[in-house]
């Protein structure tokens, strides 16, 4: 499995900077954090779904050991609503505001105890009478309520009803995919301290600048007076892009015990504080010629939502950018039940991606045209909404090289046709057109007299590798070795940066860096400006660049001196510089890319026994520039096996009666193991993408995009059987 | 989990073992591989005062050939099994059955009498032992006896041996001329045990039609057991796909299926019919290369 990289300005696979501190144990995650006199809450949650709470008893948890304090909505002060966050939209609604229960798992209560232990025990004497309702649970039930283009994100281009109408070939086919949980290993927490009006908290969160600002907007105090730490996280795969109600509970709880606390959900709180993948169906329409070119697409995207929580998500998204085709429709609904908050689960549009690219591999054989043929034929190969060219797209690459190294033209198109003893051997792809995302991003790097880069930003790890990457970009910037340099983030005291969410936080940390740098050498060059002593007295900088600790003559790299001499001379102790990119697309004339990638599945399936395993799974993937080729690979790995989960095992399941999450551990919510995941070879394709200072486009979602449609297609070409409902089950193999 | 505290004794004679057993009252319980054993204990799902190893008694493991068929010592492993020249020319199915339990750490502890023993319902060497016309020989206060395979499962984790005696050895016959075996299973793909296991030991005649057919089936139901509808199905007839194919229909026959989270009652039927087919075929495929 060797990685080609198709560009190097960076891309070394170097390990992972902070690897070591990993793997002895010592880098500290949020719940490993502990401060003198710190208690422990635990949270009480609704056992109904849906009505009133008449009457809590609290007086045995109140007089049990150890306890400090039992908040409920009947003792809370009243909290503010959080901010409406960029990118996602309305804050969750905050938490204990009235006795209305919407959602099983809802918290109702929190317990604060001198031990974990007497918080556990406590957390259970706390009664509750319950006025129940009827719960409104089901995607299809008729007394939910539908929101219609919730956040105005459908696209319309040309007529899509008329084309449709006169088309020589139409399909019309729905589609479902279960509700999914995000489940990162490591359990969210949150540590709280006040110290006085001042507010710390060690979190469990994506998004240090965004939880400063909501916990600033929930306690009413200025931003400046809440610190949000996370050096660390145990995954988060869009878990933490939200401040939710248990981190605002346990700050709530400190200030109102005046002890530092903490709280660490367990794993089945997992799956009801902190969102899930929304169970969605689809209906999808194409109009094609007996050529295979399409004329009209009409997508019909329903979600589940909470009762009253947003979620600014669209699982079409992606439907109007993906193919040439000039009338298309796409339409977004979202309906509310009472169950908790969706959010954001890695890769929000692999839902639609699953139907588009299911649905061109029915047309494929409805045409007689090769799947990978009929793609070609629709190739876009300029953005077809705006028109504009991409800053950068290489998926014609990304097939021809994924269909090399599969081996796709082995491939025999008659269903059932590849045999191997009982195996049925089925082949498959999907191709990929992701969302880009470059988003507002400062940083701030130094370099100090020792000849030590830092660089500081309230930027996040979530485990993808930003620490490393960050490491070796302004290594290569600043002309330093990679063990010169210290990244300094998940600090909300930095300056601001955007989250480890939507694929956006390298490209954009990157291209901060980028422009600190350029700033610091810069500042640098003022300083000699002068300095008769210098050799680059007077020097501007596109005269100079960096190498080896020291600015020098582009030109002439004898001329130049090193950053230590620079500084102990002026006696300075360090020079530092800000650097920010504030993307706008807008007059960039193109449009900005994000990743695309070709999947490529091979199946086998024990059509007697309904068993599926899946072969290998080969991914051509244009990411623009890699930053750093073992750590891409690993992204890509990382989600295609939870592609596999989403396709074949991973469903949460909402009891149709009580609202409860019937599988709520890792012991019934089935997750991919190694034995179910084979050979995956990755590829990286493609030139750096003009639109990113640095030239790369986000990876860390799109390895999931494709998984399922490749499979389920592969699955197809085996059995002839379409699967058009995820996860894959042994009775729809049947 | 930790067991709770109980004694450890080591006999290094089958009496002295049975005395404990017998002092215990039954109480105690017998360690040999312990693969099943530890975890219920662990689980503490056991919790015997005593556990007696009879891992140090001389002579308790081993294979040679007696009265047309092979004898294999209670504490036999099943690698020694799965590797032993002996079996694999005189009982290839034991071997090849050997070879689907568990994993090779598994196989290096576990023993054919302490699976046989334990009775556990998703074991294989049951299945194979029934399909080989097996028998075991234990030992108690009162002395030695003999039970047939067929006797000695009689329901979950349930078996013939009195709570005094212990297994000694195990007997199988010898597969003749014309005969074939197979294992062939549905496995749990996380713990390896079987969902749906079928052994077949099939008997040619002359002319190509079933002399004798053993089938047992395991992983399906309570217990271990005899599919005797589907061997009568096979009697006398010709081999050809057809009649294995709806021989293979009464695969569960008799059997008080079970359903978990792993396979409902209507999806291990389904599973037996098949796997009872595949290792049929497999089986007669043998049988008709064997002079």
């Amino acid at each position: 499995m060797t990685v080609v990289t198709a560009n190097k300005l960076l891309g070394d696979p170097v390990d992972r900077v902070d690897g070591p501190l990993k793997v002895t144990g010592a880098a500290p995650y949020p719940s490993d954090v502990t401060y003198p006199g710190l208690v422990h809450a635990v949270l009480v949650q609704s056992t109904i779904a849906a009505g009133t709470i008449r009457s809590i008893d609290a007086a045995d948890a109140e007089a049990a050991p150890g306890v400090l304090a039992v908040i409920t909505h009947e003792n809370a002060p009243a909290l503010a609503e959080g901010p409406m966050t960029p990118l996602l939209g309305p804050a969750p609604p905050s938490p204990l505001k009235d006795n209305r229960i919407l959602h099983h798992g809802q918290h109702v209560a929190i317990v604060v105890a001198e031990t974990l232990e007497q918080a556990t025990a406590a957390a259970r004497l706390v009664r509750i009478d319950y006025e129940e309702t009827a719960p409104v649970l089901g995607i299809d039930n008729p007394e939910a309520a539908v929101l219609r283009n919730p956040w105005g994100l459908e696209t319309q281009r040309g007529d899509a009803a008329a084309a449709l109408a006169s088309a020589e070939v139409v399909y019309d086919e729905t589609f479902a995919i279960a509700a999914g949980t995000n489940n990162p290993l490591g359990l969210f927490a949150t540590v709280a301290r006040w110290e006085g009006d001042r507010l710390i908290v060690h979190e469990s969160t994506q998004w240090p600048t965004m939880a400063r600002q909501t916990l600033a907007t929930v306690f009413n105090v200025p931003e400046n007076d809440v610190q949000v730490l996370v050096p660390y996280l145990g995954g988060g795969f869009g878990a933490g892009l939200r401040t939710w109600p248990h981190a605002i509970l346990t700050a709530l709880a400190a200030r109102l015990v005046d002890r530092p606390v903490k709280l660490v959900l367990t794993r089945p709180q997992m799956f009801t504080s902190v969102g899930h993948r929304a169970e969605t169906t689809q209906r999808l329409r194409l109009g094609a010629t007996r050529a295979g070119r399409l004329v009209a697409i009409d997508h019909v995207g329903t979600s589940t939502l909470g009762a009253e929580a947003a979620n600014m998500e669209f699982i079409s998204i992606e439907t109007g950018a993906a193919y040439a085709c000039p009338n298309v429709a796409t339409h977004d609904r979202q309906v509310r039940l009472n169950i908790p908050s969706p959010g954001w689960m890695r890769g929000p549009g692999s839902e639609g991606n699953f139907a588009i690219e299911s649905a061109l591999d029915e047309l494929s054989y409805t045409l007689g045209i090769d799947p990978l043929e009929l793609r070609l034929r629709n190739y876009a190969e300029v953005h077809p909404q705006s028109g504009l060219p991409w800053s950068s797209k290489a998926l014609r690459e990304c097939y021809r090289v994924g269909a090399e190294r599969f081996g796709w033209t082995r491939r025999t198109p008659e269903i059932g046709s590849m045999r191997e003893g009982n195996w049925l051997v089925g082949y498959g792809m999907a191709g990929v057109t992701f969302g880009g995302a470059q988003l507002p991003c400062q940083v701030r790097v130094s370099i100090r007299r020792d000849g030590s880069a830092h660089v500081r930003s309230a930027a996040t790890d979530i485990g993808t590798g930003t620490y490393t990457v960050a490491t070796q970009l302004a290594a290569e910037l600043l002309g330093l070795d990679i063990g010169q340099v210290r990244v300094e983030i998940g600090d909300s005291d930095l300056a601001p940066a955007p989250p480890s969410g939507g694929s956006s936080l390298a490209t954009s940390l990157g291209g901060a860096i980028r422009d600190a740098a350029g700033n610091l050498l810069r500042a640098f060059l003022n300083v000699l400006a002068e300095d008769h002593r210098s050799p680059l007295q007077g020097r501007r900088r596109d005269d100079v660049t960096a190498a080896d600790g020291r600015i020098h003559l582009v030109d002439d790299p004898s001329v130049g001196e090193t950053y230590s001499d620079i500084l102990a001379r002026h006696e300075l102790d360090e020079l530092a510089a800000d650097g920010e990119i504030n993307p706008q697309a807008d007059g960039a004339g193109m449009a900005p890319s994000g990743p695309f990638a070709a999947r490529f599945a091979e199946v086998r399936i024990d059509a007697e026994l309904g068993l599926l395993r899946v072969a290998r799974i080969v991914s051509a993937v244009d990411a623009g520039r890699i930053l750093n080729e073992k750590l891409a690979r690993s992204q890509i790995i990382g989600a295609t096996v939870m592609g596999i989960g989403m396709t074949m095992l991973e469903e949460t399941i909402f009891d149709p009666g009580s609202g409860r999450i019937a599988n709520a551990t890792f012991g019934d919510y089935l997750i991919p193991v190694n034995a179910d995941v084979p050979d995956l070879d990755v590829v990286f394709v493609g030139e750096p993408d003009r639109f990113s200072p640095i030239g790369s486009k986000g990876l860390g979602e799109v390895g999931i995009v494709g998984v399922s449609a490749a499979i389920a297609n592969a699955v197809y070409h085996a059995t002839g059987r379409r699967i058009r409902s995820l996860p894959i089950t042994i009775d729809q193999l049947l | 989990m930790f067991p709770v505290e109980f004694e450890y004794e080591a006999p290094t004679t089958v009496e002295e073992a049975i005395r404990l057993l017998a002092e215990s009252g039954g109480e105690a319980k017998i360690l040999a591989g312990g693969h099943s054993l530890l975890p219920m204990l662990k689980l503490r799902l056991a919790q015997p005062p005593l556990v007696i190893d009879i891992g140090r008694i001389a002579g308790l493991s081993g294979v040679s050939e007696q009265d047309g068929g092979l004898r294999i010592g209670a504490t036999t492993t099943e690698t020694a099994i799965q590797d032993s020249e002996l079996v694999q020319r005189l009982c290839p199915l034991l071997s090849e059955t050997a070879a689907h339990i568990g994993d090779q750490q598994v196989r290096n502890r576990g023993t054919i009498g302490g699976t046989l023993a334990h009775g556990d319902p998703a074991a294989d060497m049951t299945a194979a032992v029934l399909a080989a016309g097996g028998s075991v020989t234990v030992q108690g206060p009162n002395g030695e006896r003999t039970i047939p395979a067929d006797d000695l499962f009689l329901d979950m984790m349930t078996t013939a041996l009195e709570p005094d005696e212990v297994l000694t050895s195990v007997w199988v016959q010898t597969e003749g001329p014309r005969t074939g075996s197979a294992y062939e299973k549905f496995a749990n793909a996380a713990s390896g045990y079987a969902i749906a296991g079928v052994a077949s030991v099939i008997t040619l005649a002359a002319d190509g039609t079933v002399a004798r057919a053993r089938i047992a089936i395991t992983g399906v139901g309570s217990k271990a057991t005899r599919a005797s509808g589907v061997e009568a199905a096979l009697q006398g007839k010709r081999a050809d796909d057809q009649t294995i194919a709806a021989a293979a229909e009464h695969a569960v026959e008799g059997v008080d299926l079970i359903g978990d989270l792993h396979a409902d009652e209507s999806y291990r039927e389904h599973l037996a019919k098949v796997i009872a087919r595949r290792s049929i075929q497999r089986a007669v495929g043998r049988a008709a290369t064997k002079s």
